[in-house]
């Protein structure tokens, strides 16, 4: 019985179009994402690791499989009015619940399964990259559909099929499954998740929130967060810890729906209450007799029909409960976002809940919602007279077809429109939350422009497809693929967004300058689809499935034809200017086509990287900057010099892609070939360039910016906040090595060697040019333009005004200039003037950003030496450019977002502000005064020294617990950065572009050295390779940083310092006991035991055990050590450990709460959560 | 004045719903008669403009109806056989919202009008519940007011009777009859009655063709004299199935009647009727039965 019940219900499905097309489009998704290579770039594409994550993901979308199927099998009989008959059978209760959500979860399940067979094929098929291969098998496709994806569809399966039982209704099940997305979202916005963006590393209730991911991803990540590429290639998730406690919760949660929802289930209709006479009014009847009233068929009158067929439908849908329950639960995930997304900064700091900063949390998430909102209700409003009966009587009225087709658009953007509003009061709720009252109506609405108007032009496909296509559920999934190509149109190889329906250029934000010079292409393409769209629901009105019959009528009257020309010659006319603009006066170029173009520039231009070329040692420039216009001129000399030892004949110049080159001119030499394509110009000398002789180079370029792109803009000249980076914008000489391809799988792909190690990030120069500047900046006299260099003179001419820059005395070649609507502020620290460029939105954070800068330069110059200049500009840069901070010799760049936004109000956070400004000022000297060669190890000197300096401001403002804090962020940076990376992990001294090296375990290890040879010897010993490598003609290596090291080392230590900086090994201690008892005197004597391990990481990834004898810090804390002030530390003394158990003793004054084993992280210890251990008391 | 010329109509599955009607319709009822399944329904929402037919046309008042629906869609009350409602959506909305669609543009006029059909639909007390709520009887008459919002020139009402009380029938056929001086009526039902009491006009429809088609008063006159009642025991109704012309069987009283049709006295037991509608039209569908060599059932 039982066996026929499921036997039928799992024909039933099997048997669906649905069934077909879900089966379809999971094996899509698996092909998809596997093709396309899902996952760590560094982890086969076919390793149990990516597969389980794959599967996991896409078993999110499989929530709405479980909708579909689970739900139909018991909301079906009501919408067929099969409900009494099948009640009156002879049916258990049992056999008919269980047999149907048996039958109906197998057939979801089983179309689920389908992704995991697209993931292989995509791993097997000729086209594959074979570097992300890994030897096939199925196991852990089936181990990862067993432990990860089977629970959690169970779960959603018995949660969507319960709620459909007990409301019989589809929507229902619907909102629940939404609803099951709200609560992942929390969950993984409060975990580690990688899937949220913006999640903090190293947040300490990560494995408590794991467990409350049903869908176990977040609990996979944690288990296999500090996995190494090679575990992830072959080892299996296993069934422990959080991840099988995990599943056990989530199984015993489904079980308990289950029997709940089988309780409450029971045999009988579900009865509307009856209203009684309550309403039935008795007031005077109509006086006149029925008569007929004459019918006029004008515009005027379907004009009428439509407002009130609008009215309608508007009404019935945003009254409905669903949707107001639906549009509460978004304004709540909407809330949770926000909140997450504000205290989500790094370093744990948090954000003001700026108008702009909250909408921009909301916009990939309102698309979501938005979208799935869309995909049902587009095809519950389409198919609703039908669904209700009355198809045939309102269709045998004069009125138009797309008085239905229309108004049923405008109700679906209503509801755009009322989510957004969710959206925004959520936002609101949040900002009164954390104090802050500056809500910016404008900015609010041109958000909801940016993130609404797409979705309504998304609900015109969606209009159109429900009416074009026989069947509901087909419907919905065709309106899914194109929600789908809408996403992530580029994995399908339709990457112009003139090919995606309802796809516009990237728009991004800035607080600076709005959406700027992003508004326009995003308006023009919006008007270009809102037109396409149009004419689409014309054709859906023209189709209407008004008549019954195989054959379409078609009875567009003249009026119809006249618009449907206009419309015609609309999209003809915005998508011709769209064309014009995007493949005329711009160059239009695929993703594929760009690498291609890298690819080929590397293949032409490499073999000369190695001819000697002079280098720059002086820049004039006339820099004259049109905001406005999106446009400038760069009127500049180069002197170059040949600072080698052999004569230079030939002189390579290149000039970045899309700038005009108006003249190029080398004297003495002649221009014998200029390589548009690649923007190189090769001079060959009429005389060699003989060592030390000078030569100069004359140049006018334009950056004209016409029209606009498909790609998204450069964002280099903008109406406020202008950024112009010499490096990259103006010309340069010899091969740019920054061109080159860095993927290594790209790289093999285009046939190119692999490099051995990845080179310098090419994004700062670290071979130190030491050049004279001299630059003439103009702008419009709103701006303040801006340079490395003293302000000579400033002035105002034709309506401009002009700025004079000069360097003082040779400056590393680290040039950036802007411009921008800034108001200023100053200070000084000693006799340096320090100047702050800010954005008057940010006036709260000019004084600490001062304050900061002020103290950390008097400090770093008593700590390493003086500052070379007269005065520090600090600058605020727009949120295009990613960086957090950027140092230029003398001027210092923070980011409106990363850094200028920043709440630091509350004391109880890391001062990122601070922190982040101290960081740059350090650059100061380590970048800039000593400038490294560019070798490996350079980003150590730069970036290492950096963040030891940075933590000494942050000890001296906010005391030692701030700084245990900021080292476990960066100890996570490292532990997690090790085993994203693509190769084998290199000593310090080795290090290049890896920035969990330079940033994380440089930080670590600097301490590391601090605690070991002490303060005093080690900034004696950076002081003294400050005053040996500063200034023009010193390139400082690795090798000179240790060997000022080590000179202030004793003997003893000199094994272990090297081990920390040319060896990679990481340590594992713990505290395993650690008991108190009070002495007779009234102190305390604390026995704890720690245990402690150390191990070398050998370059093929694999780890052998080292002997250990260390002394290490050992901490007894009267509070959490994480927020202990100095003052709460009973102990605190460095204390001799072996390899296995130690048993240490020690007495203090006061009751002991925690004993902490390395408690400021100066090693690299895998597990650091078990470093800490309350104290027992006995 | 409503003219079908040769209408055909074949679904996907193979099923012939139409062959080939024509019929010519004048002001005033017409019934059209007919089994389930004979394409009444079919017919019926190819005249509404609902469906195509494959072939053949149909005008009214001169215009080609299959051309420009449009135009016959403002001066048609359609009354489907079966009909749901909007949820949650008062009766008086309701109303109001199809006579916008219908065109009825003067905002006052529309509100008499409405309230005039409440009334006379008795549907007044109720105007402002929610028409998903309504009984049976109730949604019946909530189907007759709208069909008869605006001007309709052209009243289509399929099985309208169809759960209605007696009484409430009454009404409705007077409604009917009152309405149906000045337009077309079209009235599709299977209840013999029905047309008998109310139509001047008449067919039938069967198998997707009409049988026949007149006055009622002029078919029943084609009959006369060549009914003959019997009452028979059950078991051999076959026997005078195969042997007569046999048009109809009753039970009366636990016994079986049955009715034949002959030119003289089957037999001596046979008594002769006065043959009324429903003799008129078991005989035609008798014949067509037989015509078509299905058996009798």
């Amino acid at each position: 019985m039982l066996i026929d019940i499921v036997r039928f219900e799992w024909r039933y499905h099997t048997r669906q179009i649905s069934f077909a097309a879900a089966t379809l489009l999971f094996f899509g998704f698996g092909f998809a994402l596997t093709a396309a290579g899902f996952g760590p770039a560094n982890v086969n594409v076919n390793s149990p690791y990516d597969i389980a994550q794959t599967l996991g993901t896409i078993s999110l979308a499989g929530v709405f499989a479980m909708a579909v199927f689970c739900a139909n099998a018991v909301v079906r009989d009501r919408e067929y009015q099969l409900e009494e008959i099948v009640f009156s059978t002879s049916v258990g209760k049992f056999h008919c619940l269980f047999g149907r959500f048996a039958g109906s979860f197998l057939a979801a399940f089983t179309a689920f399964s389908a992704s995991a067979l697209g993931m292989m094929i995509a791993a097997l098929i000729p086209f594959q990259d074979h570097a992300r291969i890994g030897p096939f098998s199925v196991a852990p496709y089936l181990w990862a559909l067993l432990v990860i994806v089977l629970p959690g569809m169970l779960v959603a399966g018995v949660t969507l099929f319960g709620i459909a039982t007990l409301t019989r209704s589809m929507i229902a099940s619907v909102v629940g499954a939404v609803a099951i997305y709200v609560f992942y979202f929390v969950a993984a916005a409060f975990t580690n998740s990688p899937l949220m963006a913006g999640s903090n590393p190293g947040a300490a209730n990560a494995s408590a929130a794991a467990l409350l991911d049903p869908f176990g991803l977040s609990a996979f990540f944690d288990q296999t967060r500090y996995w190494t590429p090679i575990t992830r290639n072959t080892r299996l998730i296993s069934l422990t810890g959080t991840f099988l406690l995990n599943r056990v919760l989530w199984l015993a949660f489904a079980a308990i729906t289950w029997t709940f929802v089988y309780r409450r289930f029971s045999f009988r209709l579900l009865t509307e209450p009856k209203r009684q006479a309550a309403d039935t009014i008795g007031d005077s009847a109509p006086s006149s007799p029925y008569e007929p009233v004459a019918v006029s068929l004008t515009p005027r009158t379907q004009w009428r029909s439509f407002m009130a067929a609008t009215t309608l439908e508007v009404r019935t849908v945003l009254g409905s409960i669903p949707f107001i329950l639906l549009t509460l639960l978004w304004t709540g995930l909407a809330f949770a976002e926000i909140v997450a997304d504000v205290a989500g900064g790094e370093y744990g700091a948090a954000f003001y809940p700026s108008t702009g900063f909250i909408l921009g949390t909301l916009r990939q998430p309102f698309s979501l919602v938005a979208s799935i909102i869309i995909i049902y209700y587009g095809a519950e409003i389409v198919w609703r007279e039908r669904a209700a009966g009355i198809a045939e009587m309102l269709n045998a009225t004069p009125a138009a077809n797309a008085v239905f087709v229309f108004s049923k658009w405008i109700a679906l953007s209503a509801m755009t429109i009322v989510l957004m509003a969710g959206g925004v009061i959520a936002g609101v709720l949040v900002q009164w939350t954390r104090d802050y009252h500056q809500f910016e109506p404008g900015v609010a609405l041109s958000f909801s422009w940016v993130m609404c108007a797409p979705v309504i032009v998304f609900a015109m496909a969606a209009i159109v497809i429900q009416t074009l296509i026989p069947n509901k559920y087909a419907g919905m999934l065709v309106v899914l693929i194109i929600a789908v190509m809408l996403q992530g149109g580029s994995l399908t190889g339709l990457e112009h967004p003139l090919l995606r329906f309802g796809a516009t250029p990237p728009v991004q934000y800035s607080a600076m300058n709005g959406f700027g010079h992003f508004a326009a292409p995003f308006n023009w393409f919006i008007a270009f689809w809102a037109t396409v769209g149009a004419l689409l629901l014309f054709v859906a009105a023209a189709s209407w499935r008004r008549v019954r019959g195989d054959r379409v009528l078609r009875n567009s009257a003249h009026s119809d034809r006249r618009l449907a020309a206009v419309l015609v010659a609309a999209v003809l006319l915005t998508g011709g200017f769209i064309f014009y603009n995007t493949n005329v006066l711009n160059h239009y170029e695929s993703s594929a086509s760009a690498l291609d173009w890298r690819a080929d520039y590397e293949t032409t231009y490499e073999p000369v990287a190695s001819l000697r070329q002079p280098r720059i040692a002086a820049i004039r420039a006339n820099v004259a900057l049109y905001p406005q216009e999106r446009r400038y001129q760069i009127d500049g000399r180069y002197d170059l010099v040949n600072n080698t030892t052999e004569p230079l004949g030939k002189v390579l110049v290149s000039v970045r892609r899309g700038l005009r080159v108006e003249a190029m001119l080398l004297a003495q030499a002649r221009l014998v070939a200029s390589d548009i394509r690649f923007g190189m110009y090769a001079f060959q000398l009429d005389m060699p360039l003989t060592p030390g002789q000078r030569l100069t180079l004359q140049f006018s370029i334009v950056c004209d910016n016409n029209g606009f792109k498909a790609t998204g803009p450069d964002n280099s000249i903008v109406a406020n906040g202008s950024f112009i980076i010499a490096q990259r914008d103006l010309p340069s000489v010899g091969y740019r090595k920054s061109y080159e391809i860095r993927n290594p799988s790209q790289r093999k792909n285009h046939g190119l060697p692999l490099k051995p190690e990845e080179d310098a990030a090419a994004d700062v120069d670290l071979d130190g040019e030491w050049i004279d500047l001299d630059v003439t900046l103009s702008t419009v006299p709103s701006q303040i333009a801006l340079s490395p260099g003293h302000l000579d003179k400033e002035w105002t001419a034709n309506g401009r005004r002009f700025f004079h820059y000069r360097s003082e005395r040779p400056i590393h070649n680290a040039v950036v200039f802007s411009s921008a609507r800034y108001e200023t502020a100053s200070t000084t620290a000693g006799p340096v003037k320090i100047h702050l460029f800010y954005d008057p939105a940010h006036r709260v954070n000019a004084s600490r950003i001062l304050k900061a800068a002020s103290d950390s330069l008097q400090q770093f110059e008593e700590t390493f030496g003086p500052y070379p200049n007269r005065e520090l500009n600090i600058a605020e840069a727009p949120s295009y450019w990613s960086f957090g901070g950027l140092a230029m010799p003398g001027l210092i760049f923070l980011s409106e977002s990363r850094a200028f936004s920043i709440d630091a109000r509350d004391p109880s956070r890391l001062d990122l502000i601070t922190r982040r400004t101290a960081h740059e000022v350090a650059h100061q000297w380590w970048g800039h005064d000593v400038a490294p060669a560019d070798a490996p190890g350079a980003t150590a000197i730069v970036e290492s020294l950096t963040k030891y300096s940075e933590l000494l401001a942050l000890e001296k403002t906010s005391g030692r617990a701030a700084v245990r804090r900021s080292l476990s962020y960066e100890l996570d940076r490292y532990l997690a950065g090790r085993t994203d990376d693509k190769q084998p992990e290199v000593p310090l001294a080795r290090v290049t572009n890896q920035d969990y090296l330079f940033y994380g375990k440089g930080a670590i290890v600097m301490r590391a050295l601090d605690d070991l040879i002490g303060r005093p010897a080690l900034t004696r010993a950076l002081r003294s390779f400050v005053a040996e490598q500063a200034g023009p003609g010193h390139s400082a290596t690795f090798d000179d940083l240790m060997r000022n090291v080590l000179s202030v080392a004793p003997a003893a230590d000199q094994p272990l310092i090297n081990e920390w900086m040319r060896d990679v090994v990481l340590y594992d201690l713990q505290v395993t006991s650690a008991t108190s008892r009070r002495l007779p005197d009234g102190r305390f004597e604390v026995t704890m035991t720690i245990a402690a391990h150390k191990s070398r990481v050998n370059p093929n990834g694999l780890e052998t055990a080292l002997p250990l004898a260390e002394s290490i810090a050992i901490g007894v804390f009267e509070s959490d050590p994480d927020n202990a002030g100095d003052d709460a530390t009973l102990h605190l003394g460095h204390h001799l450990l072996h390899e296995g158990a130690n048993s240490i003793t020690v007495l203090v004054s006061r009751q002991p709460a925690f004993a902490a084993i390395d408690p400021y992280l100066t090693r690299l210890d895998r597990n650091r959560s078990d470093n800490v251990r309350k104290v027992a008391q006995q | 004045m409503l003219t079908l010329s040769g209408l055909t109509k074949t679904y996907p599955n193979g099923v012939q719903a139409l062959r080939g009607v024509s019929l010519t319709i004048g002001h005033g009822l017409f019934g059209l008669l007919g089994p389930n399944g004979a394409g009444k329904s079919t017919l019926m929402r190819t005249i509404a403009t609902l469906q195509q037919a494959d072939e053949g046309t149909i005008t009214f008042d001169g215009e080609d109806v299959t051309k420009n629906p449009g135009a016959l869609r403002g001066k048609l009350g359609y009354l489907p056989q079966q009909f749901g409602v909007y949820p949650r959506i008062p009766a008086l909305q309701l109303l109001d919202h199809i006579a916008v669609l219908k065109g009825v543009a003067d905002r006052r006029r529309r509100a008499e009008q409405i309230d005039a059909l409440l009334y006379l639909t008795n549907l007044w007390d109720v105007r402002k519940r929610a028409v998903s709520t309504f009984s049976g009887g109730m949604r019946q008459r909530f189907g007759i007011a709208q069909a008869l919002l605006g001007d309709p020139r052209l009243i289509i009402v399929d099985e309208p009777t169809a759960g209605l009380d007696p009484e409430e029938r009454n009404r409705f056929h007077n409604l009917l009859s009152e309405i149906g001086e000045n337009v077309v009526v079209l009235l599709s039902t299977h209840i013999v009655e029905d047309v008998s009491d109310l139509c001047p006009r008449m067919a039938v429809l069967a198998g997707g063709r009409v049988l026949v088609e007149g006055k009622p008063a002029d078919l029943i006159a084609g009959l006369a004299g060549r009914v003959w009642q019997k009452t028979v025991p059950k078991q051999s109704i076959d026997a005078y199935r195969a042997s007569h012309d046999v048009i109809s069987t009753h039970l009366y009283g636990g016994q079986t009647r049955i009715h034949m049709l002959a030119d003289a006295p089957p037999d001596d037991a046979s008594a002769p009727v006065v043959p009324d509608l429903e003799d008129v039209y078991f005989s035609v569908l008798a014949a067509q039965r037989t015509e078509a060599g299905s058996p009798a059932c």
